[in-house]
């Protein structure tokens, strides 16, 4: 695809990924938001462990996927795939569990207006979770959402739609769009 | 409280209470791939051997789900901005992809109200479309005539182009939908240029007297706006979503000439302006640069689909010992007041304009 693109648009393009060769780069110019991520979609408590699950899967083959076009939505789609996955969660979880045992500091608190619009984004469907949570915390064009998620631009905007509607419903709130 | 609102608050917090320290969990995160590398050769727990395996398919899955390279013509964003032109290359928030191969080098961009096809020119001299989405391409419907200057109106169906019956000049309006096509005389008058009112019920043209209206119901045609100087032209005219406003460009001529006055160098000066489509409130809003084009196409301008703001491309402007060429000044966004906000993107030689609408924002 980068033959495509203008040398200056390319070029903007790679200074706007902040990537580098570097997995460790990488990993801190991501984590954070890989872990909302993560957290917008399942447990709070295995949320920093469905994230680093992701980053472990990234860092285990990080010669091929840093030669990708876009790492940073592939290791996106691995963690929001990892997070409403029950059986892989599962397994997740088991880890979280005995490392709370081990008095891992609990994860912070959110109010509850914020735990209840969450809760109601983990209630989606899977696709329309997976689309709201990423379209929420990075504020990702549809276009780049559809390449994370491998669809095409009309099914993310209807599961936009979808889910904009049913969080509204859940929430009872308004969904007009603030001017 | 909004929806819109409330996930922004939600969204905020969340990010706020997700913060935890990077180079702690690289660390640990390094370590955990020792330690997985050691008890996979191990295999020495159920517990272990349930996490490997867990592992295991997680890496089976995630392998199929390595990101392809995109390979379709177009992929746009919502509210994109689509530049055809020379190099016929899209712009689009970065995003940028080439328009279909077929499309003329000036051709016209029109996307119909869906946002999800965008109609050109193609080097049969028909209209056809491409797919925003899936890059697929079709013939829409036969023009008839070299150079189709091609208008879609707002209903997605009837087209305009400018014509020629036995009784002299017009409009001619056809049906995507129907292949049915009517005549709009313009008695002494060749239109060119079209833009279509918002309600379908008239449009715009350009003489080289300057701007009209006629209705397609056939009444005369109204003079609304003059060329700004006696041999200059309008250009591109663009009427707005909310049919108050009539937007067009400005050529002006300009001769500059050397500082000793022994030659002369001929070069335009593009100017954005505005009328109502009843010719009163005459605006100018801002210039959009001069060149010595040789040629070349001067700017394009395209409304907003909320009607806030004009899209223009811009020229490099040049002084007058050294007029410039057409090259690439940036695509702009102009409001009613005259305010210019500039975007990322670059004009290029011959560059036309498109907005894409998009109906559920």
């Amino acid at each position: 695809m980068s033959e495509v693109f203008p040398a200056e648009v390319a070029a903007q393009h790679r200074h706007d990924r902040d990537v580098s060769g570097s997995f460790d780069e990488f990993y801190s110019a991501e984590l954070h938001r890989l872990i909302a991520l993560a957290r917008g979609l399942c447990s709070p408590i295995v949320a920093e462990d469905v994230a680093q699950e992701a980053m472990l899967v990234a860092y285990r083959r990080w010669r091929e996927i840093s030669d990708l076009e876009r790492p940073d939505l592939w290791v996106r789609r691995t963690c929001a795939n990892l997070a409403v996955s029950q059986f892989r969660r599962g397994v997740i979880e088991l880890r979280a569990v005995a490392r709370l045992s081990m008095r891992r500091p609990p994860p912070a608190e959110l109010s509850e207006p914020t735990d209840e619009f969450w809760n109601a984004v983990r209630r989606l469907p899977r696709r329309q979770a997976q689309a709201a949570a990423l379209r929420f915390i990075y504020d990702m064009p549809i276009a780049e959402i559809a390449l994370t998620m491998e669809c095409s631009d009309g099914t993310v905007k209807q599961h936009l739609s979808r889910a904009r509607q049913a969080l509204a419903v859940a929430l009872h709130v308004d969904l007009e769009v603030e001017s | 409280m909004s929806l819109d609102h409330l996930a922004r608050i939600a969204t905020e917090e969340l990010l706020d209470k997700s913060g935890t320290d990077p180079g702690d969990g690289l660390a640990a995160l390094k370590r955990l791939r020792r330690r997985r590398n050691v008890e996979r050769t191990a295999a020495i727990t159920a517990a272990v051997a349930l996490v490997g395996g867990g592992w295991l398919l997680a890496q089976r899955d995630t392998k199929a789900s390595v990101p392809e390279p995109v390979d379709h013509h177009a992929n746009v964003r919502d509210a994109t901005i689509v530049a055809g032109g020379l190099h016929r290359v899209a712009v689009a928030h970065g995003d940028v992809t080439h328009l279909p191969s077929d499309a003329v080098r000036w051709t016209n961009l029109a996307f119909t109200p869906d946002g999800m096809q965008l109609l050109y020119e193609n080097r049969d001299h028909d209209v056809a479309s491409i797919d925003v989405s899936t890059g697929t391409t079709r013939t829409v419907m036969p023009c008839g005539v070299r150079r189709c200057s091609f208008e879609l109106a707002a209903d997605g169906d009837r087209i305009a182009l400018p014509g020629r019956r036995d009784a002299g000049p017009g409009v001619v309006i056809r049906s995507i939908k129907t292949g049915e096509e009517s005549f709009v005389p313009t008695p002494g008058l060749a239109p060119a240029m079209l833009t279509w009112s918002p309600t379908g019920d008239a449009v715009a043209f350009v003489t080289q007297e300057g701007l009209y209206t006629v209705g397609t119901d056939g009444t005369e045609p109204r003079w609304i706006a003059p060329v700004g100087s006696g041999s200059g032209l309008i250009r591109g005219p663009a009427w707005s979503p909310n049919g108050d406003i009539i937007a067009y460009i400005d050529q002006a001529p300009a001769y500059p000439g050397s500082p000793d006055g022994s030659t002369h160098a001929a070069m335009f000066t593009y100017t954005l302006k505005t009328v109502r489509p009843d010719g009163s409130d005459p605006r100018t809003l801002r210039g959009l640069g001069s060149c010595v084009c040789l040629g070349l196409a001067p700017p394009a301008i395209t409304w907003s689909p909320d009607g806030s703001v004009i899209a223009a491309t811009t020229l490099a402007s040049g002084s007058e010992t050294k007029p410039s060429r057409a090259t690439e000044g940036p695509i702009v966004l102009v409001s009613q007041d005259g305010s210019v906000e500039q975007t990322e993107w670059s004009s290029h030689d011959n560059t036309e304009l498109a907005w894409q609408p998009t109906p559920d924002r």
